[in-house]
């Protein structure tokens, strides 16, 4: 950034703007503060570990070519890191709908509406979500514990998603989903489920890791009363804590790179 | 903000090719003009947008063919990660004001900070449309054709986006206590 007024564009077009005029709009655009270098590191590590990720994700898949004994076969198989999983998501799915399912029951149908909402959030998480493994994908959609039940420290990890927006409605469908386990039919239909709500061992490191080095205080959202369980994610790389706030009733998040806080 | 369009091919195509060190000073030399657009468009709540576009840029860089320059792809990928924002503010409902003190480069001279002040707080009126247009031609220094392409509408509404919205802002240095009421309605053609 200059601090001179910059000259007109070489193909502006003439237009009833006075020189002098124009020339304080563009002196007055072209200025800006200076960045922020805390953040721009955080930014541009962001953006390399986003870069890494998909240079590892493209080698593994040409591993998958050179080392497969079928070219076509290996090619079939590596296009989305999801696939992997998907069988586990099918199946917790399936036990979260039937879950659902018993309590529209038991009310009596008059909650469809909720229901599909749910599913359709279920799903959209599902494909979404390229997770940290099988497990902490699977966990995702189990169908939760009650919040006694929970290690108070660990957040729920939700996965990967593209946008906060996203994140936001997973976190509601998945407060929905809790509201819902606390019924009697829902434990009973949420007994058998081979998952489980504990959180994944690669959920865990990865979440000790994170709150090793964010720049964030790791224990936002601690009151137990008002923010009753703690959810991670990943928006775009971006390792963010959110929590649905009792006091509110929004979906409130800290990025833990910039330690922005957003509200939904 | 002149960027080097052809040391930025260079280093697309190193980081293309799996050169992590070309990545690496490509990001740092897009950081500010990206941060630039983002936050003239968002205003100074613009970090979730600039960080989105620099990760978009870091896992689209292998897919970049090369047959646009650089700056537009870049700038592209800037300006609709703050329309994004803004749209998804939006549909919150958590409309952030530009917050014009915070947009200030406070080592011009006086009498320019008083102007970046006014075209701050003119900028917040004008519809996303037109804050785009206009910030990718005066600030990004981008041609019409360029603008048209990214903003993927004919050229003839580049034009007349951006002349609207320079008179706009024009108007809010020369009528200082109007800038609150104007509004561009657009009529593009």
């Amino acid at each position: 950034m200059t601090s001179t007024t910059p000259p007109p564009p070489s193909d502006e077009t003439p237009d009833e703007l006075d020189e002098f005029l124009a020339g304080r709009v563009r002196g007055a655009l072209a200025a800006t503060p200076p960045v922020d270098e805390q953040r721009r590191s955080q930014h541009l590590a962001a953006a390399l570990r986003a870069y890494d990720d998909a240079a590892a994700a493209d080698g593994h898949a040409q591993d998958d070519v050179e080392a497969g004994a079928g070219a076509v076969a290996s090619i079939a198989r590596r296009p989305r890191p999801t696939r992997s999983w998907w069988p586990a998501v099918a199946a917790a799915a399936a036990v979260l709908l039937i879950g659902v399912g018993a309590v529209a029951i038991a009310m009596g149908g008059a909650d469809d509406q909720h229901n599909d909402a749910a599913t359709a959030a279920v799903e959209d998480a599902a494909d979404r979500s390229d997770g940290l493994s099988e497990a902490s994908a699977a966990e995702t959609l189990a169908a939760p514990a009650s919040g006694a039940d929970r290690d108070p420290v660990t957040p729920i990890d939700l996965g990967a998603f593209d946008s906060t927006e996203a994140l936001a409605d997973a976190v509601r469908a998945r407060d929905a989903a809790d509201a819902d386990a606390g019924s009697e039919s829902a434990r009973a239909s949420n007994a058998g489920d081979p998952i489980g709500s504990d959180p994944s061992d690669s959920a865990a490191e990865w979440w000790e890791s994170t709150r090793s080095t964010t720049p964030c205080d790791p224990d936002r959202f601690g009151d137990p009363e008002r923010f009753p369980t703690r959810f991670t994610a990943r928006v775009a790389g971006v390792p963010h804590l959110v929590a649905v706030d009792r006091v509110s009733g929004r979906v409130v998040g800290v990025n833990l790179l910039t330690c922005a806080e957003t509200e939904s | 903000m002149t960027l080097d369009s052809q040391a930025l091919n260079g280093l697309a195509a190193a980081a293309s090719a799996g050169d992590r060190s070309a990545m690496e000073a490509l990001l740092a030399a897009l950081h500010a003009p990206i941060a630039t657009v983002t936050r003239r468009i968002c205003g100074p709540d613009h970090d979730d947008a600039t960080q989105q576009a620099l990760i978009a840029v870091a896992r689209g860089v292998r897919r970049f063919d090369g047959r646009a320059a650089v700056t537009t792809w870049v700038y592209r990928i800037a300006t609709n990660a703050a329309l994004d924002e803004l749209r998804r503010r939006e549909r919150h409902g958590s409309h952030a004001s530009l917050e014009s003190a915070a947009l200030i480069d406070r080592e011009r001279p006086f009498e320019q900070i008083d102007d970046q002040l006014l075209i701050a707080e003119a900028l917040e009126t004008l519809t996303p449309e037109h804050r785009a247009a206009v910030v990718l031609r005066e600030v990004a220094q981008l041609d019409y054709a360029e603008i048209a392409e990214i903003l993927d509408v004919p050229l003839g509404t580049v034009r007349s986006r951006i002349a609207r919205a320079r008179r706009h802002l024009a108007n809010a240095l020369t009528e200082r206590n109007s800038s609150d009421t104007l509004d561009v309605q657009p009529s593009e053609p």
